[in-house]
């Protein structure tokens, strides 16, 4: 008999059997490199691994909820500045990210200098930011250089130079 | 002693070869799978039901917006992105018509707007950030799966699985990723996923003094989308086909 067909020869010797017994090895080490290379949660919801999805969401906040937040100890603030012209406004926007003192009030309270840098931000004067939109100023020529904060309380912004408040 | 084996008992052990070769791996993924799912770190264990009955929508006013990026800086500070790399999750640009055409910049993603008295011609000021896209090219052309949209239309960055190849950067219509400098992953607006799923707005929307900024669920009745029902909004780039979800209020045609 021919040798190509097996015939009297062992069975391990056999064509057929060596063609299998290699397919059979490629689809071992096929299937365990993709065991090993796909994520254990890959295809959960998607294409993609589903424990991202846990990951992005336990990141760190940085920013607290809001002024209602704040409110809670600093009810007399927030009452000055519900009367005058920032009212509305997040206290964060000024004082930045203040989740850890909420959650910690001993942790250094968020103060911020009311100067050029921070209240021009807004009032200073450039292409865009038109008048009916916002207050502005030109910064040197309005103040000479003096600080915001020296005659504006952010809070009423117009009360202590004996302006309005709303 | 010659074993002799029958064609039809040869074709019947092979047969059964290949299957257990072919389902042991498959059957080994399952179990790795499960493991996977139990031991999940954190307390949710089916995304899908906190999705269920959300669609999250975002809309930017143009007619309020006075350029102060207080939502540039918050958005840094809240994500991680450093203060004083040139890359941004959201920024801020300026639109000006002037003699010889349309001008437009955003000087350190419009926190540094240098002071100008010129006011002749049309201006104003257009936030971007990620829109969110329902067909997004960033998600399809991710090699790795690396970016993909939630169940409730955020599209966010696995920075583990991300390779840094780049090619979202480059797929995005709208230039709204970058590659993070500290990470080397692939990083963008996630509309601050991880504040919303707290319950919190995210840092630009509790910052923006003017009310520019509005995120909400448009399958509930908020203000999102009632500005959406009501108003004449549209997206950027409609022609891409990316469908995007941030929807601008008063956009002008010049707006790229």
């Amino acid at each position: 008999m021919d040798k190509w067909t097996g015939g009297e020869s062992p069975f391990f010797q056999r064509a057929y059997v060596r063609v299998g017994m290699l397919l059979l090895g490629v689809l071992v080490v096929f299937g365990t490199v993709r065991q090993l290379s796909i994520p254990p949660s890959f295809g959960e919801y998607g294409r993609y691994r589903g424990d991202s999805i846990g990951e992005n969401v336990a990141r760190k906040v940085s920013f607290a909820l809001g002024s209602d937040d704040c409110k809670k100890c600093h009810q007399n603030v927030f009452q000055l500045v519900m009367q005058a012209e920032h009212k509305g406004m997040d206290c964060q926007s000024c004082h930045g990210p203040a989740v850890n003192h909420v959650s910690n009030p001993a942790s250094g309270a968020p103060k911020v200098k009311g100067d050029e840098e921070l209240c021009g931000s807004c009032h200073r004067q450039i292409a865009g930011r038109t008048e009916e939109l916002i207050t502005t100023v030109m910064p040197l020529w309005h103040s000479g250089g003096v600080e915001c904060g020296k005659c504006h309380d952010p809070h009423q912004p117009r009360n202590a130079i004996g302006g309005r408040t709303l | 002693m010659k074993k002799e084996i029958s064609r039809r008992a040869f074709i019947v052990s092979t047969c059964k070869i290949l299957a257990a070769g072919v389902l042991m791996p498959a059957g080994g993924l399952a179990v790795l799978e499960k493991a996977s799912f139990a031991e999940n770190g954190s307390e949710v264990t089916d995304w899908r039901k906190v999705w269920e009955g959300k669609e999250w929508g975002f809309v930017v006013d143009t007619h309020k917006c006075i350029g102060c990026a207080r939502c540039v800086k918050a958005c840094k500070q809240e994500n991680h992105v450093p203060l004083d790399k040139e890359v941004y999750r959201t920024w801020v640009e300026r639109y000006r018509e002037t003699a010889l055409g349309v001008e437009i910049d955003s000087p350190n993603g419009g926190l540094d707007f240098p002071p100008l008295e010129e006011t002749t011609g049309k201006q104003f000021f257009v936030p971007k950030l990620c829109n969110q896209c329902k067909n997004a090219p960033c998600v399809q052309v991710c090699p790795v799966g690396a970016t993909y949209r939630t169940g409730d239309g955020v599209i966010l960055v696995d920075d583990k699985r991300c390779v840094g190849c780049r090619y979202c950067i480059q797929a995005c219509p709208y230039g709204a990723r970058f590659l993070h400098p500290e990470t080397h992953v692939a990083d963008k607006c996630t509309w601050c996923y991880h504040r919303v799923m707290k319950g919190m707005e995210p840092a630009c929307v509790t910052v923006c003094p003017v009310g520019a900024r509005k995120f909400g669920n448009l399958n509930e009745h908020s203000e999102v989308r009632e500005i959406i029902e009501t108003e004449r909004v549209r997206g950027l780039k409609p022609e891409k086909g990316t469908k995007p979800m941030v929807f601008y209020i008063g956009l002008d045609e010049v707006v790229m």
